[in-house]
């Protein structure tokens, strides 16, 4: 049992270690860091960073 | 051989592994030393949590899901602990489809200064708005545009997820008070909702005039089967922001009309709402924030004598605020404001002024002051 856990971590953190990058583009960090402090806006505008490569 | 079986078939697994990321994001806000007062009732502190979020994103090549938990609201009633769970997906250019629970966006929403907005409950005395923020709703939706092209506009058809049990032949069913004397309907909390009970649309159009300019126009719908009468808003507001200076306006009209029997009901209310607020950037850690919010409503209530408040009369209520604070921005993503806000509430019931109770009002011709100390955090 110990063994097939092992080898499930370990297969785990193979495949977290060799995968690619997405192919999309990343948002920029200076999306993230106008992200505003603002209750009402701050969640959305980190969505549109997360989504940003999409629009361009 | 029992491991090099499992060896070979866990690493070959490993080659269609996906490229997902997640994001955990947050804000508290803690109220420090904050002194209340409330016309003719003694003055009372308030230390503690002031608002507590948390929401999740996944995101995996076109496709974004989120999960915001309401972690201050009342967990103990089914399918409430979170406040959104929707996915979207954009895999077709400038299109955005969204699918799940959430909120329906048509209002400019902005916290005020000391305090969040009327919109979204931010009141000592108590308003007697109906059109606030929208949110725990099933819905689909589609935007279309983005900030590069000039404006979106974003399209959902939603549905309350606490909706009125109806039974077998389509009758609402109800509840009697021990005393037999008021009756509600009994609802249930849905993870989605049927369009023959109810069914509304929302539709917000941003527009993106220039870099530091924006301004959105709103329109909501909403009817279920047990209302006489559809309720709608329209909400109209603007957004300029540069690097010394932030405004922001919004101006809501709309009209409710609910059953008897159902929450918070109303036979004819119109309510016009007006906020006004600014924030000036003094320099890299000191800003000064202002605002100010006038809330006028109109509620003729049902003639019923089983329902409770709804005696035929009409009452007429007028909200008004002004805060302002000055606030340090500890670090990049930590804030301290310091401040104080006023509030008055006038009422009236046919005709009748500057009474001192009014049923089913809360604190009718009062005002009300506040300081406010308060730490807010986003992470």
């Amino acid at each position: 049992m110990k063994t097939i856990i092992s080898l499930i971590l370990l297969a785990f953190i193979a495949s977290c270690a060799h995968v690619s990058e997405p192919s999309r583009e990343v948002a920029s960090s200076n999306c993230y860091d106008s992200v505003k402090s603002e209750y009402h806006s701050y969640f959305d505008s980190f969505e549109k960073c997360i989504e940003k490569p999409k629009t361009k | 051989m029992k491991k090099i079986f499992f060896s070979i078939l866990l690493i070959s697994l490993t080659h269609s592994s996906f490229a997902f990321d997640t994001s955990v994001k947050g804000f508290i806000a803690l109220d420090g030393i904050n002194l209340q007062k409330i016309q003719k009732k003694p003055a009372e502190s308030v230390i503690g949590i002031g608002v507590l979020d948390l929401k999740v994103f996944a995101e995996q090549d076109n496709v974004t899901a989120a999960i915001k938990l309401d972690l201050d609201g009342k967990l103990a009633e089914e399918n409430n602990i979170f406040e959104e769970a929707y996915a979207s997906y954009r895999g077709v250019y400038d299109w955005k489809f969204s699918l799940g629970k959430g909120i329906i966006r048509f209002q400019n929403l902005h916290w005020g200064a000391a305090m969040n907005t009327y919109l979204d409950g931010g009141s000592i005395l108590g308003t007697e708005n109906s059109w606030r923020k929208v949110s725990r709703k099933a819905y689909i939706s589609a935007a279309y545009g983005h900030h590069n092209k000039g404006f979106i506009d974003t399209l959902a058809v939603f549905g309350d997820t606490s909706e009125i049990d109806y039974n077998e032949q389509g009758v609402a069913k109800t509840t009697t008070d021990t005393k037999k004397i008021l009756t509600t309907y009994n609802y249930k909390n849905v993870t989605a909702f049927t369009t023959e009970k109810q069914l509304g649309v929302g539709n917000k159009f941003e527009l993106f005039l220039t870099d530091s300019i924006s301004a959105t126009f709103g329109q909501i719908y909403y009817k279920n089967k047990s209302e006489d009468k559809p309720s709608w808003a329209l909400d109209f507001g603007t957004n300029l922001e540069n690097s010394i200076f932030e405004a922001w306006t919004d101006i809501l009209v709309g009209f409710t009309n609910k059953s008897p029997y159902e929450k918070y009901t109303t036979f004819r209310k119109y309510e016009y709402f007006l906020q006004v607020g600014a924030e000036l950037f003094l320099n890299e850690k000191w800003s000064l924030v202002g605002n100010s919010e006038y809330l006028y409503v109109r509620d003729q209530r049902h003639n019923v004598a089983d329902a409770q408040y709804q005696d035929g009369s009409l009452i007429k209520s007028t909200s008004y605020k002004v805060e302002s604070v000055i606030k340090y921005k500890l670090s990049k993503s930590a804030f301290v404001t310091m401040g104080g806000l006023y509030e008055k509430k006038i009422a009236s019931k046919d005709g009748v002024k500057n009474l001192s109770y009014i049923s089913g009002v809360y604190n009718a011709n009062l005002e009300a002051y506040k300081l406010a100390t308060s730490f807010s955090f986003w992470f």
